[in-house]
């Protein structure tokens, strides 16, 4: 493209994006009138924008707001600070899916059985409103693993789904709390630290 | 809550109250999935992205420096977890969106519908730095210094790009034969 198309293609953008100034439009006019290439270029370009413009925006995926909200860890990290992390061992968990490491994992545990309550996990722990739905995951995105788990099924039967490519040893750590809900840890087998802690909740209402 | 800043709630959540959280995924949820799936074309795949995204957010959200503006943090991220994503597809998935040939199709009028499959597909058949800029601009309505921080480039550089971009993707829908008449 030649300088001076280069020009009018700026002042054309500009013009679009709404920074044109007062000296840059006298400057795109003048060009315009002199130059019918440059009128066909505004014109295709202002349209190509339009069409961008009205395209759809797309309507959040069911589910999708409170999957997110319910599978957050129980707390950010504090700024300049190392969260420190609870040892899975002090906490009264089931832990069905130790020590694998390298590779991908695919796994279903469906909880027939050593179904509790836990005080332990109270309401005000909850890192937001928890609604029921037929499925919630819980995206793992660590150096050590990488992959989601799923809470699928209902209330009554919940089954925890775990797809993860790992790269070293973790275990899945879950804990089946009344009404559907399940807490679900990450835990470094190496350190006993909890990398990521959500809580995934499925129910009989969908 | 909606009517708090972004930094009012962020300062809550780091102050031990995660419920302000939410407030901050109700404000940005819905764009950032719509720049995932612009990005990505994969309901699913920009569904993961946008969990990703807030839980990176929610783990990082001491780092955040509220000098900057935390949208433009935010948009940096949901970007790189869409080139994230893109990065892990098996290479065939993008010949999908390449256009069909590189001469220009019939020429017709088309429905909204049609123009905005179309469209979809064009802006696949993008580089990602050009795709990401109309992204941006035009699903993010970002300016040129939004632009800029997001993509820590020069703002002279990001209009560039984005004028670029804009000429190459006119090119690739008038090979699908859309018309500006």
């Amino acid at each position: 493209m030649t300088g001076h198309n280069d020009n009018a293609l700026e002042l054309i953008n500009a013009e679009i994006d709404g920074v044109i100034t007062g000296a840059q439009r006298a400057e795109l006019n003048r060009l315009l009138l002199a130059d019918p290439a440059i009128r066909a270029l505004r014109d295709e370009t202002m349209q190509l924008c339009r069409a961008l413009d009205s395209m759809p925006r797309e309507d959040l995926p069911a589910g999708l707001h409170d999957a997110i909200v319910t599978g957050l860890p129980v707390a950010p990290a504090a700024s300049g600070t190392n969260r420190p992390r609870r040892a899975f061992a002090n906490l009264p968990l089931l832990r069905y899916a130790a020590a694998f490491a390298g590779g991908l994992l695919v796994s279903t545990l469906a909880f027939q059985l050593g179904k509790f309550d836990s005080a332990q996990l109270a309401e005000d722990e909850l890192a937001g409103t928890i609604a029921a739905h037929a499925e919630a995951r819980m995206i793992v995105n660590l150096p050590q693993a990488q992959g989601s788990i799923t809470l699928k099924g209902s209330a009554a039967n919940p089954q925890v789904v775990t797809s993860l490519t790992t790269t070293q040893p973790v275990s899945i750590v879950t804990q089946l709390h009344g009404n559907g809900m399940v807490e679900v840890q990450v835990v470094d087998d190496a350190t006993s630290n909890v990398l990521q802690r959500g809580k995934l909740r499925v129910g009989s209402a969908h | 809550m909606n009517d708090e800043s972004d930094g009012v709630l962020v300062r809550r959540t780091c102050s031990g109250e995660p419920r302000a959280f939410e407030g901050l995924v109700r404000r940005h949820e819905k764009t950032v999935f719509n720049a995932a799936l612009r990005m990505l074309h994969d309901r699913e795949e920009a569904r993961d992205v946008t969990q990703t995204v807030f839980l990176k957010v929610y783990e990082h959200l001491g780092e955040y420096d509220p000098t900057h503006k935390f949208y433009s943090w935010i948009y940096r991220i949901a970007l790189n977890e869409s080139i994230k994503a893109l990065q892990r597809r098996k290479p065939t998935t993008a010949l999908d969106f390449e256009a069909p040939d590189g001469t220009p199709g019939p020429e017709r009028v088309f429905d909204q519908a049609e123009l905005s499959d179309g469209m979809a597909a064009a802006i696949m058949s993008l580089r990602v730095e050009h795709r990401a800029v109309i992204v941006l601009r035009h699903f993010m309505d970002c300016s040129y210094e939004d632009m800029a921080a997001i993509l820590e480039l020069p703002e002279k550089t990001v209009k560039s790009r984005l004028f670029s971009a804009r000429q190459v993707l006119k090119t690739a829908l008038e090979t699908r034969g859309w018309t500006s008449e």
